[in-house]
């Protein structure tokens, strides 16, 4: 009796004091016994005896402390115990079925990984506070936004950002940035490297501190720059300067120049963006005064990121109201006349530099939260799925669980037991989930956010501590659900039944039910994959008017001047670098593969150049909502070597030069617009705000989309570049009879050799520039896909399992059933029939969620509506074959139950 | 019971180790052990003894179990562990070792110097 309370650590702190003073007594009564023997008298004996054992409160005490600290700690240890035995029962029983333990880590590994994977994306995209930001919510971004264009300006021009260092009001710091591309090196050497030009106060707003060394001065980033200097980023020092402290005050050739190493930044340093910098120069880097001077009164072009801490306590609108107010009266200073300033009624709009609010709206953003969602769903999925293969087996075990009942194994123990099998099989999943992520979460990476994009690893905190969490969830619904029905079913019969006992009825609905919840996750990830692909292939098929996978572009930077589009007022340089623009245009059309070489200012997705001009017999020019009209100047092969059609009149020929008459070519909505009703063939444009020369319109060519598949029609005028000065060309374009991609390489290795002095010539397939806008559309459509995949396949498993294990268990009413004269083919219909039920009701659940939720996915769907009916029919087909497959296996087995043998085995 | 000698902590522990080492014992058989072997010699209280017990039966030297006296009383027996033989054996060797090193300093012949 008591040996078996000590077993049991039921002793509760009284309980133990109890003893402890049972004891006690004892130790008095023998003393005085032996004391009485010797002739004393009670009386005597007991005050020896009770001199002989100590004071006795502190002993009771002391004794009853010690006893109770020993039980906590015997019950720890008796604990750890326990855990350790069901562990190695746990271990024995997956070695005993390894093939049930494969599929469960399976499943669960693809589970949680998918969602590690979104987590990791959606984490370094909404949720990381920017590395080495201090106090990220109080820096901002600013926006220009106009009421004469229909969307806020995103980059700000160098002179606004001037006008807002003057509101001292709002902003602590106001700061500049611009990512560019920067050659490092010199000769054959050169390499292209991504860049940043900044201003001093950039690091300054964002609170970063450098790594070693120190940033820009105000001179060194202001008006006079003094000698050039750099500051490279902390990866970029590691790899190229291999961590030397002594890189610091060493020379590196920037842009063509050599320049003076003054800092590192800190390790992982990306600014406000996504993207890894790896040299930083001043804004002003390259420039003479009078082109800082010439930079600071160009209100219009618009190419740098204005970065700015807020001033503490004021509000975000208090600061917006100050910045406005700053950039108007900048507007007054530069003389832009009250009238525009009034029509376009400027308003700076801020926000929070925080991802969460600065990237909330970016298509990555949106369909990476809604990936996460759905990677949920097929944690849900697979969770489901492991529950069904558990009351599965959990049938087969009863005979050993009702033993182990029968032994005096704790209900509460068995269901300890029955968890732990299950955590740990999630652990192993874990791991796996971990590997999947390591994997996926690249892939993720490179599909959502380009190259450019620092690797996370393996060991990145946040990801293993979102795993280990989707890990212990997994296995606590995946080992309580299925311990719930085994602990409530009536063991003691089972142990009478043994191992042939069938399901109870409350399993066996639950397993039902399991069945068409999972029928109904596949269902909505099948709809969701198939409008996403369905929406990808609309997008792909959108005519971009010209051929990105048929062209490249070639865009050298001669003397490292970074603004290769500004003017040439100096007429012999600029015939210079016409030469050189031709030279390699030559070289370009010798490549094999290359069909047509042309020069432009500028190509499709490369950035646009606005002009003014007007029409004559009309007040103003109409545009469009995209504003413009927008301007190019291009040598003759242009159009084909982009593959634009020229619909109405001719392309640029030889003849148009500098001294003939000028010409132009516009766009299919120029022409309509413009002259609606009449041929735009020979009408005429003033480009001269001086003279009222004409420039008559030779030929109109087909809309090609200018930076976006996603955009509006805008107005567009061509000229040749002959005609062009004081611009000069900007970009080598060639036409390619085949993938353009095959031939960029070669094309770079010839213009590059041509000579050992040219900066680093990037070529790149126009669809490099197209592409990235893919990529959001792209990863949705592709993610779905294998979400869903993943889906079907597990609902197929779980199908599959369930009906194998429902087969195997009613052999014996099969098998009477045959014998009573049952057709084969009746008890196949009858397992197919539960099969088709459960995958039916599923689907009918998932089609109602899917009409449900589909408009909350619209907005990043293109041209295709989430209740598209195709898409609907396609799913309902996919999901009647599998599930015919997965049942037919059971299904044959079933009809081939042998009655003898079901007889036999059951008596 | 005049000279009695103070007994430190891990003395006691020692030798309660030593008593059990006979076999099982309740609390007043090891007192009782105690007062024979040592002729009543140690200064000790009864109380100290179940002290020790409680102490080391918390570390895992001891084990205590209830069971029945000669005269059908219940008693908690205690016995030594594997635990507690070993460290009874490490005890007894340090002791020895102690024991001896200070007896031959405190016993070897004095040499005046001068």
């Amino acid at each position: 009796m008591y040996r078996r309370a000590f077993r049991l650590q039921l002793r509760r702190p009284d309980v133990v004091q109890s003893e402890v003073d049972h004891e006690i007594e004892l130790h008095l009564e023998l003393r005085i016994a032996q004391l009485m023997e010797t002739g004393l008298s009670r009386d005597e004996a007991t005050r020896i005896a009770h001199e002989r054992f100590g004071p006795m409160d502190d002993a009771r005490e002391s004794l009853g402390s010690l006893a109770t600290t020993r039980e906590t700690h015997m019950r720890l240890t008796e604990r750890i115990d326990a855990l350790r035995q069901d562990l190695s029962y746990t271990l024995r029983q997956i070695r005993r079925g390894p093939g049930f333990a494969l599929a469960v880590i399976a499943t669960l590994g693809l589970g949680i990984g998918a969602n590690a994977t979104m987590f990791g994306a959606i984490d370094q995209l909404l949720l990381k506070s920017p590395a080495h930001v201090v106090d990220p919510s109080r820096v901002v971004t600013a926006a220009l936004v106009r009421r004469t264009s229909p969307r806020p300006q995103q980059v700000l021009s160098f002179a606004i950002y001037r006008d807002l260092r003057q509101s001292p009001a709002a902003f602590q710091t106001v700061g500049l940035f611009r990512a560019a591309n920067m050659d490092v090196g010199a000769g054959a050497e050169t390499r292209s490297v991504s860049g940043a030009l900044v201003s001093a106060d950039f690091f300054r707003a964002l609170g970063t501190r450098p790594a070693l060394g120190r940033f820009f001065s105000e001179t060194e980033a202001g008006d006079a720059p003094a000698e050039p200097v750099t500051v490279v980023g902390y990866d970029y020092w590691q790899r190229e300067l291999s961590g030397d402290a002594g890189a610091i005050g060493r020379s590196i050739v920037l842009a063509g120049r050599p320049h003076r190493i003054i800092g590192v930044a800190p390790p992982d340093f990306r600014g406000v963006g996504l993207s890894r910098i790896d040299v930083f120069a001043p804004v002003t880097d390259g420039m003479s005064a009078p082109g800082i001077a010439s930079l600071a009164r160009q209100r219009q072009s618009f190419a740098y990121l204005v970065v700015a801490r807020l001033q503490p306590g004021i509000s975000l609108q208090r600061a917006e109201e100050e910045a406005t107010a700053a950039v108007i009266s900048g507007e007054r200073r530069a003389g832009t006349p009250e009238k525009q300033v009034a029509a376009a009624a400027p308003r700076i709009s801020l926000t929070s530099a925080r991802p969460r609010e600065a990237r909330r709206d970016q298509p990555e953003s949106r369909i990476s939260v809604l990936l996460g969602t759905v990677s949920l769903f097929v944690l849900l999925l697979a969770c489901a799925n492991v529950v069904n293969l558990q009351l599965a087996r959990a049938v087969r075990r009863r005979r050993e669980i009702a033993l182990r009942v029968a032994l005096g194994v704790s209900r509460s123990r068995l269901i300890r037991q029955l968890v732990l099998d299950c955590m740990v099989l999630a652990m192993a999943g874990g791991a796996l989930g971990v590997l999947v992520a390591r994997f996926g979460g690249a892939f993720v990476r490179r599909a959502l956010l380009g190259t450019s994009v620092a690797n996370v690893p393996v060991t990145d905190a946040r990801i293993l501590a979102f795993t280990a969490v989707a890990t212990i969830v997994a296995g606590l619904i995946t080992g309580l659900l299925p311990a719930r029905e085994v602990v409530r079913s009536d063991l003691a019969s089972s142990l009478k039944e043994g191992t042939k006992g069938s399901a109870s009825r409350e399993t066996r609905r639950l397993r039902f039910i399991l069945l068409v919840a999972q029928s109904a996750l596949a269902t909505v990830l099948l709809v969701g994959t198939g409008i996403f692909v369905l929406s990808l292939r609309r997008i792909e098929a959108v005519p971009l008017g010209f051929t990105p996978d048929r062209a490249a572009v070639a865009r050298p930077n001669f003397s490292g001047r970074r603004n290769a589009e500004l003017p040439v007022d100096d007429p012999a340089r600029r015939a210079q670098i016409i030469a050189q623009f031709e030279r390699l245009r030559q070289v370009a059309l010798q490549t094999p593969g290359v069909s047509h070489a042309a020069l432009a200012l500028t190509a499709p997705f490369e950035g646009g150049y606005a002009a003014g001009l007007r029409l004559p017999g009309r007040d103003s020019v109409p545009v469009t909502r995209d504003g413009g009209p927008y301007y190019n100047a291009v040598s003759g092969d242009y159009f084909q070597a982009i593959g634009a059609r020229i619909v109405q009149g001719r392309a640029f020929t030889e003849s148009d030069q500098a001294a003939g008459s000028h010409v132009a070519i516009v766009n299919e909505t120029a022409a309509r617009l413009w002259w609606p009703g009449e041929s735009a063939i020979g009408k005429c444009i003033q480009l001269d705000d001086d003279s009222p020369r004409c420039t008559n319109v030779v030929g109109v060519v087909q809309n090609t989309h200018r930076q976006a598949i996603v955009e509006d029609e805008y107005v567009q005028l061509i000229v040749p570049l002959s005609q062009a000065a004081p611009l000069v060309p900007g970009v080598v374009l060639f036409g390619t009879t085949g993938d353009a991609e095959k031939v960029v390489a070669e094309a770079h290795r010839r213009l590059q050799s041509m000579d050992s002095a040219l900066p680093y010539i990037n070529v790149r397939p126009l669809d490099a520039l197209v592409a990235p806008r893919l990529r959001s559309w792209r990863l949705g459509a592709t993610m779905f896909t294998v979400f869903g995949a993943l889906a079907v396949v597990l609902a197929a498993i779980g199908l599959y399992s369930v009906l194998a294990y429902d087969v195997a268990e009613r052999r014996l009413e099969l098998g009477v059933r045959s014998a009573l004269g049952a057709a084969t083919r009746r008890l196949a219909l009858l397992v197919i029939g539960r099969g088709v039920r459960a995958v039916a009701a599923g689907a009918a659940l998932g089609v109602v969620i899917s009409l449900l939720l589909g408009p909350r996915v619209t907005a990043l769907l293109f041209r295709t509506s989430p209740r598209d009916p195709f898409v609907f029919v396609g799913v309902a087909f996919v999901l009647f074959v599998v599930a015919v497959a997965a049942t037919l296996v059971p299904a044959v087995r079933a009809a081939r139950v042998d009655p003898m043998e079901a007889l036999r085995g059951g008596a | 019971m005049a000279d009695r000698s103070p007994v430190t902590k891990g003395t006691l522990d020692v030798i309660v180790l030593r008593a059990l080492a006979w076999g099982p014992m309740h609390g007043f058989e090891i007192v009782e052990w105690i007062d024979r072997t040592t002729n009543q010699s140690l200064d000790l209280t009864d109380a100290a003894v179940y002290q020790a017990l409680y102490r080391m039966e918390r570390r895992g030297l001891l084990r205590a179990e209830w069971g029945t006296t000669g005269n059908n009383r219940q008693a908690r027996y205690y016995r030594l562990t594997a635990a507690g033989s070993a460290h009874l054996r490490d005890e007894t060797r340090r002791w020895v070792d102690y024991a001896n090193t200070v007896t031959g300093l405190l016993t070897s012949p004095i040499k005046t110097r001068r």
